[in-house]
């Protein structure tokens, strides 16, 4: 479990990044997989990142306005290598499904082999999904070396804020509102109890 | 002029998302269809099915729309106008971030906001699976459990895990209807 706390952070190549980019990019059908990919090659295969540092990055970009893959893909360009991998990065993930995208319009429509195939990828992308739940609901429990073990009741109190949240969500609540009132509520349970 | 609002629009979209494509889908609709003119309601869901469906992020049904509209200087309004936002507000973000982040305020705060992170994303996966696996649900608990056990032990990489229940669940799927008609 090394690799979930410590910070790794080694220096990709910008060939190293454009491929690995090109290949999400090319490769990532079936919806809710992506990020899941970039955790697994970054984390991994190339070790440039721990798991920690991949989980606080996508918070970060959850909370910040814009779409959560490309957010991540620039966020990890800049911190990886450069603001050019930032660019860099989104062009390489976004043009291959956005050629693609205009291909597929011309295919005769609702073909059922192409519709099963697709169903079939989904269900894959969920399994990635649930390993990579999984992994974000152990760094939920995550402090900070200069701290004390946090309480127990405090560990139970961010499960139960997620579960809250999941639930708020999962029954449609506006996504900004949600955000902006749950991260009041975890800050002020972080700082003042 | 059309090529402007093009990517006016979809840049508006791109700062008001948080997520993925799903949560403005409705503003987004509203726009397109509604104010604009440009797409059907129909038009609108196809471009829609078909982001989910090609690789990358579900943003490509914007240069999608875009190409739809105006051809393909319309691909590049729609391409720009969504994804130029969110690449300038992360490389800021990441240069004011990193110079904060050896605060200890900020990484608690960081790790504080966690459970928003696990919350949103549970949330849109178990809409994700629902949606999808409607008709043939305990195939699909079956294929997700025993590919769970495959990828968590590392039997098959994340990608081979993808196509390979595509392959099976399109395969069971085939026989079963083969064996009612015989």
């Amino acid at each position: 479990m090394k690799r979930d706390t410590e910070t790794v952070s080694r220096k990709p190549t910008l060939k190293e990044w454009v491929l690995l980019n090109l290949k999400i990019g090319t490769l990532s059908f079936g919806g809710a997989s992506r990020i899941v990919l970039y955790q697994d090659e970054i984390v991994d295969r190339y070790q440039w990142l721990s798991r920690d540092e991949i989980q606080e990055i996508l918070t970060i970009v959850q909370v910040l306005p814009g779409p959560n893959l490309v957010n991540f893909v620039a966020y990890l360009g800049s911190r990886l290598h450069s603001h050019l991998a930032a660019l860099l990065g989104v062009l390489c993930l976004s043009i291959p499904g956005a050629f693609l995208i205009v291909a597929v319009a011309l295919l005769p429509n609702e073909n059922p082999i192409i519709e099963k195939i697709f169903r079939g990828l989904s269900i894959g992308s969920i399994i990635l999904f649930s390993v990579f739940l999984y992994r974000l609901a152990n760094g939920i429990k995550a402090t900070l070396s200069t701290q004390t073990q946090i309480s127990k009741s405090k560990t139970y109190l961010r499960y139960f804020l997620a579960a809250i949240i999941f639930a708020f969500s999962y029954l449609g609540t506006p996504v900004i509102p949600l955000i902006f009132c749950s991260s009041i509520v975890c800050i002020a349970v972080e700082f003042l109890l | 002029m059309i090529l402007l609002q093009i990517f006016w629009v979809f840049f508006k979209i791109s700062l008001i998302s948080l997520g993925g494509v799903f949560g403005v889908l409705p503003e987004l609709e509203r726009m397109i269809v509604v104010e604009y003119h440009w797409l059907s309601h129909d038009q609108f869901i196809q471009s829609y099915v078909m982001g989910q469906f090609v690789p990358g992020p579900n943003m490509a049904m914007c240069p999608m729309i875009g190409y739809w509209v105006a051809g393909w200087p319309g691909w590049l309004a729609g391409f720009f106008g969504i994804y130029t936002g969110p690449v300038i507000i992360m490389t800021i973000s990441y240069t004011l971030y990193s110079r904060y982040r050896k605060l200890d305020g900020i990484r608690r705060t960081e790790i504080a906001l966690r459970p928003i992170v696990f919350g949103l994303i549970a949330s849109s996966a178990v809409h994700f699976w629902w949606r999808q696996t409607a008709p043939n649900r305990f195939l699909a608990i079956g294929l997700t459990v025993g590919g769970i056990y495959l990828y968590a032990k590392k039997i098959l990489g994340p990608l081979q895990t993808v196509f390979a229940l595509g392959f099976a669940w399109t395969a069971i799927l085939t026989i079963l209807e083969l064996v009612k008609w015989s």
